[in-house]
């Protein structure tokens, strides 16, 4: 079972189980860990679950749709490289452990 | 197999009066899901789940309005059947997705940091006519022009043009299109304003959401002007009534509850929180529907393809496997922001960041300006029938008046 690693950006660090298939927003959503909404659920239209991805792990991801980038347009800290939005990032064995950080703010 | 069937019709004056106890009968049935023979026949559910499955699962419950008869015969996403097409609203993916993302970047966070100022002014220039007075009619003279004049700021429409744009929303929310009263002209030449507006804006863009519906592409194509004109329509009448119904009935509720309204004032989380436990227990809309497009089960019950769904969202915000006591108002209930009164999937409401920003800022600014607010609930009018939205005609309230 894959693991994600969320840091707050007060430097808090939660480790959770995440079930295959489901999103790093999912997984932070149904364990209670703060600093990520998914106010739309994961259909890409709130832009409320921005993460900053470790930079060793940027690689592994899959790419980024067109969609994703425009709403990281719209996040309420402003986006970086390592940026992606965390409903996009579904877990699985291939892809392994994710370490992400949240930003100060979501909405 | 004999179906379960419910004598059910969300536009009915029995609904609008009874509808808690309906939402309540149907889930102490242990299956919330049943036959209506109004509107031509239709499965009505009230399960919180089966509401995310039909709404997630576009491939099997299609949002289409086929008015043509050329796509794969939806009937949109309203019982009874609409005679004119909201594309965004009655369209699946990948059109859908291409529709929304035109919209999407002006009701992102960022987006909203500059809404802020807007939602405030125009909500103080309401409350600044009534002040002095200590009296005022909450629909006709707040909430109403600070959301019209919000609304359509935020299109890029010119806000002070508000009256007409409200009078055929306020309306058209709560009448039936067949009655009289019903604005359909009114309606028209706003419609007609709104072409007139993209092909202006089409050729001087000014970067707000007009021009970028002007200027937008689908899938490779013009957005075109009917497309265009029916998003507009959709935000102008999405926006005003389904805001303005919750803020009244909380408004409502809190001048009943002076220490919640003390909370409400100065506690930003509990705030926030009990914005949510709000539009769970009031939602505006009844419900939505969908088609399904092919032969499926839905909580067990086998849906023949062709039929309507309609997804109960105010008894979904009731499910007792969702919700603990939930015909109780807790403005502290932990998972009240699990409510569906956006609805959910990909058709839900793309609005939703900027109506509860208008929500925190009316209630937070009414109660810190009149904290002494009193609304005679024998005063109070309920519309008269539901079209789109359960909502108020009248909501007098009185204060002591600002010097």
């Amino acid at each position: 079972m894959p693991k994600v690693t969320y840091v707050s950006d007060e430097g808090e660090v939660r480790v959770v189980d995440s079930a295959v298939g489901d999103s790093v927003m999912q997984t932070a959503v149904r364990n209670g860990v703060p600093g990520i909404v998914g106010e739309c659920g994961g259909v890409l239209s709130c832009a409320t679950c921005h993460v900053f991805v470790d930079e060793a792990l940027l690689d592994r991801l899959p790419p980024m749709t067109d969609l994703e980038d425009e709403m990281l347009d719209g996040t309420v800290v402003d986006r970086c490289p390592n940026s992606r939005l965390s409903c996009q990032l579904k877990m699985s064995d291939e892809l392994g452990d994710l370490r992400v950080t949240t930003p100060e703010a979501q909405e | 197999m004999t179906r379960p069937t419910i004598d059910f019709d969300h536009q009915s004056v029995n609904y609008r009066d009874n509808w808690r106890h309906m939402a309540a009968d149907f889930h102490a049935t242990g299956s919330p899901i049943a036959w209506s023979e109004h509107h031509d026949g239709f499965w009505v559910t009230a399960s919180w789940d089966a509401v995310h499955q039909v709404a997630s699962d576009w491939d099997t419950f299609t949002s289409v309005n086929d008015l043509t008869g050329t796509e794969n015969g939806g009937r949109g996403q309203t019982i009874p059947q609409m005679p004119y097409r909201l594309f965004l609203g009655e369209s699946d993916p990948p059109f859908h997705t291409e529709r929304r993302r035109l919209e999407a970047p002006f009701f992102t966070p960022k987006a909203l940091r500059n809404w802020g100022p807007v939602v405030a002014r125009y909500l103080g220039e309401a409350l600044d006519q009534v002040a002095a007075k200590g009296h005022a009619e909450l629909i006709d003279d707040v909430l109403i022009p600070a959301t019209a004049r919000t609304t359509l700021y935020v299109l890029g429409y010119p806000a002070d043009d508000w009256q007409d744009a409200a009078a055929a929303a306020h309306a058209g929310a709560y009448r039936l299109p067949d009655e009289p009263e019903y604005p359909h002209a009114e309606q028209a030449r706003l419609r007609l304003g709104f072409r007139e507006m993209l092909a202006e804006r089409g050729k001087n863009p000014t970067g707000d959401i007009i021009s970028a519906l002007a200027t937008g592409t689908v899938l490779g194509e013009p957005l075109g002007l009917d497309a265009g004109e029916s998003m507009m329509n959709a935000l102008v009448f999405g926006g005003f009534d389904t805001t303005v119904s919750t803020a009244a009935s909380a408004l409502i509720y809190l001048s009943r509850h002076p220490e919640q309204a003390e909370r409400i004032r100065t506690d930003k989380a509990y705030r926030r929180n009990a914005i949510e436990e709000f539009l769970r227990f009031y939602p505006p809309v009844a419900g939505l529907s969908r088609t399904a497009v092919k032969d499926t089960e839905l909580l067990g019950q086998p849906i023949a393809r062709g039929e309507r769904v309609l997804m109960w969202l105010a008894a979904a915000n009731q499910d007792p496997l969702k919700f603990t006591d939930p015909g109780t108002l807790d403005l502290e209930r932990e998972n009240a922001r699990d409510h569906v009164a956006f609805s959910a999937g990909h058709h839900r409401c793309l609005g939703s960041p900027l109506a509860k920003l208008e929500l925190e800022t009316m209630l937070e600014t009414i109660f810190t300006r009149f904290p002494d607010l009193r609304i005679d609930p024998d005063e109070v009018v309920g519309f008269p029938s539901i079209g789109g939205v359960n909502g108020y005609v009248a909501v007098p309230a009185t204060f002591t008046a600002e010097v």
